[in-house]
C-alpha cells in the first residue's frame, strides 16, 4: 500500500506517536489520532477524504440505509 | 491488538496523500470519493439557497474532531422552522424521504444518504446557534461543538441500541479531548438520558 520510499521511517514515526493498545489498520502500521491543533498542518477532512478513496475502492457497494432512524427517546 | 471495546480508530496517513507517491501512480481511482465530496458541496449549496446555516453533526463531525474512520453518513443540525423547505428543496435534488419526522429526517438517493436532525428544543438550539465554521475541502462548514456531538452520539445510541458505532465514537472523542472537554456539559447529557453510569465506563 506504502508507495513511498522511505516506508520505514514512516512506520517509526508512526508507531511513536500511538498508544501500543489499538489495532493495527494502516498501511500495515499503527493507527493514530490526529495531532490536535492547527499547527500540525494536517486536515482531518483532507485525510478522511483520502480514507475513502480506499475504502470505496476496497468496498464499491456501500450499504445503503435500507430502514429509518430508529427509537423515540429525543431530548436534545 | 485491538480488544473489543477499545476504540478502534480507523488511521489514514500523509503517506496517502499525492504528494507522497512519487514514483508512483496512485493506487486507487479517485471518483467514487469525488462524488462523496461532491454530494456534500452539493447539500451546502443547498442549504445556502435556502438561507439556512445547518451544523454538521454525525460521523463526519466525528472527523472533524480529529477522529477520523471510515464514514459515509452526511447528517447535518438544522433550524426546525426550516424542515418544510428543506425537504423540498432535498427532493429536488432527487432524494427520496425514506422517514421524516418533527424530530428527523433520511433522505436517499441511490448509494447516497442524507439525514437531518431538526433543532428545536433549547439544548440543539444552542448547539446549533454555537457551532463552528470551519474550511474544508468541501467548503465552509459549521461543526457542532465536541462535547454536543457526544450528547447526539449518546441520543443515537438511546434510541438504538445496535449502533455501537456510536460508544465507539464517544470513547474515542472523550479520549482525545478529555482536557479540554467541558465534562459539567456532558454529564449533563448523560444524565439527560439516564446513562450517568454509561459515561464513567467510557471514561474508565
Amino acid at each position: 500500500m506504502n508507495c513511498s520510499d522511505n516506508a520505514e521511517s514512516n512506520s517509526e514515526s508512526a508507531t511513536d506517536r500511538t498508544d501500543a493498545g489499538v489495532v493495527l489498520a494502516r498501511e500495515a502500521g499503527v493507527p493514530f489520532h490526529l495531532p490536535l491543533g492547527k499547527a500540525s498542518g494536517v486536515d482531518p477532512f483532507t485525510e478522511w477524504l483520502s480514507l475513502m478513496e480506499v475504502v470505496q475502492m476496497l468496498c464499491p457497494e456501500w450499504p445503503v440505509r435500507d430502514k429509518p432512524m430508529q427509537g423515540n427517546i429525543w431530548r436534545l | 491488538m485491538h480488544h473489543l471495546g477499545d476504540p478502534l480508530i480507523l488511521a489514514v496517513s500523509d503517506s496517502l496523500t499525492p504528494t507522497r507517491y512519487d514514483g508512483c501512480a496512485p493506487p486507487f481511482h479517485p471518483v467514487a470519493v469525488s462524488n462523496l465530496a461532491e454530494q456534500i458541496r452539493e447539500a451546502l449549496s443547498m442549504f445556502a439557497r435556502n438561507d439556512t446555516a445547518p451544523a454538521v453533526i454525525g460521523g463526519l463531525a466525528v472527523v472533524a474532531h480529529q477522529v477520523v474512520r471510515a464514514t459515509k453518513n452526511v447528517d447535518f443540525l438544522v433550524e426546525a422552522e426550516a424542515a418544510d423547505k428543506l425537504h423540498a428543496a432535498i427532493l429536488d435534488l432527487g432524494y427520496q424521504c425514506l422517514y421524516r419526522s418533527e424530530d428527523a429526517a433520511n433522505y436517499v438517493r441511490a448509494a447516497e444518504g442524507l439525514d437531518l436532525l431538526y433543532a428545536h428544543r433549547p439544548l440543539a438550539r444552542r448547539l446549533l446557534a454555537q457551532a463552528s465554521v470551519r474550511e474544508t475541502p468541501m467548503g465552509r462548514m459549521r461543526i457542532i461543538s465536541v462535547e454536543g456531538l457526544i450528547g447526539f452520539k449518546l441520543q443515537g445510541f438511546v434510541n438504538d441500541a445496535t449502533r455501537t458505532r456510536d460508544l465507539d465514537d464517544i470513547r474515542s472523542l472523550l479520549k482525545i479531548h478529555l482536557t479540554s472537554l467541558n465534562m459539567d456539559e456532558v454529564r449533563e447529557y448523560f444524565a439527560l438520558f439516564n446513562k450517568p453510569d454509561l459515561l464513567n465506563e467510557l471514561l474508565g
